[in-house]
């Protein structure tokens, strides 16, 4: 084909212009690391870098959602144990005062340390996040949830609101437990069932808390707020007899009908004193005396500092005195340990929670690592430029450059006129 | 039979031949580098020669004509070709300035999408810690950041768009303008008429190069006329140049005051632009589409997510216990009325709900008996019904007075979302972290809640919803008393009252052993939208008369609505899309319209760059073949100087012998 002058310059030009601009493209690769910098140089590649990106992103806010979580149950957790270790130490101290050894005035110096850890226990309640978060006040972050009245009763001020985070896709965490759930709610007695002597027994029995014999049985009696008296009277021949009656209003007192009457009764046997009735059994030990009566009742709600109140109260209860006094204190003790192991149970429990949770999210911390990885691996191998493929590229491309850089000195050379 | 005159004439007329042939020689390599020069050549013939009874000789060589080297097919194919190609680098460099607004570099760090991802992170944060004020901060600069990328992104754009509008008026002009050159030359060439000679050629050839310019501005078919003059159409058959007439093209307002150039036809004042194609004008155009379309997406996602953020402040309380206000502005869709409208109807609209809604333009127009919407994007025609108020791809569309058939308007929903998106506060506790109400067992007694309940029912807050969607037989206290302390409270197994704040009973409902019960506390609306909701759940079991339940608003350290919000980057908001999802496609659409064009870029400079040296080996000059040329002129002069010059010595010798 014929070929123009102008055609001739041209072309080389064109050839060279674009050989140049595929130089730079490989070398801004080459700057960047990248070889994909916008929408256009790889469309498919697009959506990928986005929504792994988009990914790596949620998982790290996750990830930081976790992170946050975990500090505070592992704060939530310490606080948990010291409340233990607290109980403990109350209950080693209602033990010193249940022994037999003990006199009033060594119960009431006991009382008094017991009283010193009922403020301890109220600080802990009230213990806040490094935040300056009330960890057990719910949604009430501000003020400290547990308050105690002058009377000495504790208040709660905060509410059941627990926040929740998210850790994964619509996977919530709650961040931390209810001050209510663990302080506020706990069944005193066994949990089940708890058990009162009358304030005028004479006799040395004292009453320990058996096992539930049936649920169902006592869930009804829960509800319908049944309660039982236990009467001891004179049988036959100076032998001792109970009666168990059940009904409304509080046993012991006028209010008390016995609307379902007797529900058992027979000769008490300080060998084999227990009693069963109602789905419960309680085990008398010592003996009690005609005319004395203990009450029986399903659980009823009551709070962790009302169980340190009831240790203290007991502590405090002469043991010296008439007949049945000693009997008194000890039934109380009795009662005031069974319901402090309810708020044992119910600190561990909340502590069990927190430690699923935990576990929960440590799980959940080593997949998103596992992804995470995985995912920054996919971005890098679709947008990093591959070093030594586009340096090779690089290299051809300046070779082919410089070719047709010194092919056009040497055509731009050719002219017949310079022969003529 | 010639005498020795003949043949001095012979010699002569070779001489003079190879002069006018070294001068258009001349001429070819003084216009080596004229663009729209076309190689000139001889039209050279043989004259007739004499007859003698031995038979005629000839009688020497005559010019005709000077022709140009040209072919009207190829010329075309190239204009066409340059027109093809000017439109496809326009478009080419246009995308790939585009898609550098939406980065990809490091995952797509910097870019739209990480600055929401980040305002989500930012909204886990407070999630994590909702008293805590620096975090509040961290959330709304990080709000500012976003809508400062999205104010920057939708001024971009829209100076982008303003450029271009720029662009095609210069365009028009200069088109108007080739138009007049070229039908300047066309009457030239006319009373030029004549044999073909290098005056009329060099006015082709600058008609040539006028119409070659003139194809570069806009997409044009050529016809040629009488005497090599040419006719210019618009690719729809308009009539640009004819003969010695040209007609104007103009860039005007359009049907609408929207600031958006048409194109329009002067002797008709028709609507060409979305007619034109090809050339810089056709690519131009093509960029505008795409400039606007990727504001509107744009505009789309600020809508969604400020319309989701917003709706979600309503549902819960900020630090101040009251319910939350809008935290950013997006102003309204912008609706143009037809300049010809007859009516004095005025149409406003809303987005009503972004996740039916598509970011794009409609045409709404009045017809007999309602109205209808053109999507501009799809091209899809909806009926609409009577109004005043229309419900249209999640918009409302309200009109106010009296339209007249056939009276239209034009909605750009988006048009400013994004360049004038704003966060409208700084302070802190404005952010609606805490849900409206936590359910705790118990009543409150001494200013503290006390549970003494029996039963084994519990409560639990929900998320808000709409009333509509709650199950049946849902107890619901009236807006009047929301943010007010509640209490729920058993009057027998089977029933409970729901109490205000001085222990009035304002609702009461049953309640199932097996399935629970379900209260709804209405939002005061506005602010919150119509029909919402808060829910709280009474759990199945087994309740005691007087157990009862406080429902008080969410404390400040309640991350209950916060959570819900931060949720929302993997709700669907947008035309049923996340708005990463919508970010993505939005990006790779750009992306696959930006390959696109680069790859037709390319394919439409080859084709010229063939096109263009198929016609410069037919009208280029090659310097190499003029000096042969030459060479072989200058032997013809000299051998034709050398038959003079023999004839000379003859006829010295013949006047020599005679005079001895």
């Amino acid at each position: 084909m014929r070929i123009s002058t102008n055609e001739f310059f041209l072309g080389t030009l064109n050839d060279m212009l674009a050989q140049q601009s595929a130089v730079s493209n490989l070398n801004q690769q080459i700057a960047s690391g990248q070889s994909v910098v916008n929408a256009t140089d790889n469309p498919s590649a697009a959506a990928t870098i986005l929504d792994t990106a988009n990914q790596i992103d949620e998982i790290s806010t996750n990830a930081n959602n976790a992170q946050a979580v975990s500090s505070n149950m592992n704060e939530t957790l310490s606080v948990l144990n010291q409340v233990d270790n607290l109980l403990n130490q109350v209950q080693s101290t209602a033990l010193q005062g249940a022994s037999a050894t003990a006199g009033s005035a060594d119960r009431l110096a006991l009382a008094n340390s017991v009283q010193g850890s009922l403020q301890e226990l109220v600080q802990l309640a009230n213990t806040q996040l490094s935040n300056g978060q009330y960890i057990f006040g719910g949604s009430q972050a501000t003020n400290a949830p547990f308050q105690m009245t002058p009377t000495g009763q504790v208040v709660f001020k905060g509410d059941a609101g627990v926040d929740q985070i998210e850790i994964g896709p619509s996977l919530l965490v709650p961040v931390a437990v209810s001050g209510q759930s663990v302080f506020m709610q706990v069944p005193d007695g066994n949990g089940s069932f708890a058990v009162a002597a009358s304030g005028t027994n004479t006799g040395t029995g004292v009453a320990a808390l058996g096992g539930v014999l049936n649920a169902t049985l006592v869930n009804s009696e829960h509800l319908a707020n049944t309660q039982f008296e236990v009467s001891f009277t004179a049988g036959a021949g100076g032998a001792l007899n109970y009666s168990i009656a059940s009904g409304k209003g509080a046993p012991g007192s006028a209010s008390f009908i016995a609307s379902s009457g007797t529900v058992a009764s027979g000769s008490y046997n300080s060998s084999s004193a227990a009693l069963s009735f109602g789905g419960m059994d309680i085990t008398f030990s010592g003996t009690p005396a005609v005319g004395d009566h203990f009450m029986v009742r399903t659980s009823q709600t009551t709070s962790a500092f009302q169980a340190l109140q009831n240790v203290i109260a007991a502590l405090q209860a002469p043991v010296d005195g008439a007949s049945g006094t000693r009997a008194r204190a000890d039934q109380l003790i009795q009662d005031a340990l069974a319901t402090l192991n309810q708020v044992h149970t119910s600190v561990l429990s909340a502590e069990a929670s927190l430690g699923t949770s935990l576990s929960e999210i440590n799980a959940v911390q080593n997949q998103d690592n596992a992804v995470t990885t995985t995912d920054q691996a996919n971005l890098a191998s679709i947008q990093s430029a591959s070093l030594p493929n586009v340096m090779a590229q690089f290299s051809e491309g300046v070779t082919a450059l410089q070719a047709a850089q010194a092919a056009f000195g040497k055509i731009s050379g050719l002219s017949l006129f310079k022969y003529i | 039979m010639g005498g020795i005159n003949q043949v001095l004439d012979s010699a002569l007329s070779g001489l003079l031949a190879a002069q006018e042939g070294m001068a258009t020689e001349a001429n070819n390599t003084s216009n080596v580098n004229t663009p729209g020069y076309a190689l000139e050549g001889l039209n050279q013939i043989e004259t007739i020669g004499t007859t003698g009874p031995i038979g005629g000789t000839g009688t020497g060589t005559s010019v005709v004509s000077i022709q140009r080297s040209f072919d009207q097919y190829v010329y075309q194919e190239m204009v066409q070709a340059d027109s093809v190609n000017q439109a496809a680098q326009v478009v080419s460099s246009g995308t790939s300035s585009l898609s550098s607004v939406f980065p990809l570099a490091s995952g797509g760090a910097g870019g739209l999408g990480n600055i929401i991802g980040s305002l989500f992170a930012a909204a886990n944060t407070v999630a994590q810690d909702p008293a805590n004020l620096s975090n509040r901060d961290a959330f709304l600069s990080s709000a500012q950041r976003m809508v400062s990328l999205f104010q920057s992104v939708g001024s971009q754009l829209t100076t982008n768009i303003n450029t271009v509008n720029g662009q095609i008026t210069q365009s028009v002009a200069q088109i108007n303008n080739l138009a007049t050159q070229i039908a300047q030359i066309n009457k030239d060439i006319l009373s030029n008429a004549g044999p073909s000679d290098s005056a009329t050629n060099s006015l082709i050839d600058q008609a040539d190069q006028l119409v070659q310019q003139l194809g570069e501005q806009v997409g044009i078919t050529i016809s040629a006329g009488a005497s090599g003059t040419m006719d210019v159409y618009l690719a729809g058959g308009m009539a640009l140049v004819n003969g010695a007439t040209s007609y104007n093209l103009s860039a005007t307002s359009g049907s609408y005051n929207d600031g958006t150039l048409a194109v329009k036809y002067s002797p008709n004042g028709e609507d060409l632009t979305n007619r034109i194609s090809g050339g810089q004008l056709g690519g131009y155009l093509s960029m505008r589409a795409q400039y606007a379309s990727a504001n509107d997406s744009v505009g789309g996602l600020a809508v969604a997510l400020a319309s989701a953020i917003n709706g979600q402040q309503t549902l819960g309380l900020d630090l101040n216990g009251q319910l939350g206000k809008a935290l950013f502005s997006v102003p309204a869709p912008v609706v143009y009325a037809g300049i010809a409208n007859t009516g004095t109807a005025t149409v406003t609209a809303a987005i009503t709900n972004p996740n039916a809604f598509t970011p794009g333009d409609y045409i709404l127009t009045r017809i007999a008996g309602g109205y209808q919407a053109l999507n501009v994007q799809t091209g899809q025609t909806t009926p609409l019904g009577a109004g005043p108020t229309l419900s249209l791809d999640g918009m409302s569309v309200n009109v106010t007075g009296a339209a007249n058939v056939g009276d239209t308007s034009e909605i750009e929903p988006t048009l400013n979302a994004a360049s004038q998106i704003a966060v409208t506060t700084t302070d802190p506790s404005a952010i609606a972290a805490a849900a409206p109400y936590v359910a705790t067992a118990g009543v409150m007694a001494s200013g503290g809640i006390s549970n003494t309940n029996v039963g084994n029912v519990t409560m639990t807050a929900g998320a808000p919803t709409l009333s509509g969607s709650l199950p049946a037989g849902t107890v619901i206290v009236p807006s009047a008393d929301f943010g007010q302390q509640l209490s729920v409270k058993f009057t027998s197994a089977t029933t409970f009252n729901v109490l205000n704040s001085s222990n009035v009973v304002i609702a009461s409902g049953t309640y199932s052993g097996v399935n629970g019960a379900e209260v709804a506390v209405a939002y005061p609306s506005p602010p919150a939208p119509a029909g919402e909701v808060a829910t709280l759940t009474l759990s199945a079991g087994t309740p005691v008369t007087g157990d009862s339940f406080v429902l008080t608003p969410g404390g400040t350290g309640s991350n209950g609505n916060m959570v819900a919000m931060a949720s929302l980057q993997t709700t669907d908001l947008l035309s049923g899309q996340t708005l990463s999802d919508a970010y993505t496609k939005m990006v790779t659409d750009i992306g696959d319209r930006g390959a696109e064009a680069t790859a037709a870029g390319q394919a439409a400079q080859s084709v010229f760059t063939r096109a263009q040296s198929t016609e410069q080996s037919i009208s280029g000059v090659n310097l190499d073949e003029e000096a042969a040329n030459l060479v072989q002129l200058q032997q013809a002069y000299q051998a034709n100087a050398q038959v003079i010059g023999t004839i000379q010595s003859l006829i010295s010798s013949l006047l020599t012998a005679m005079h001895g």
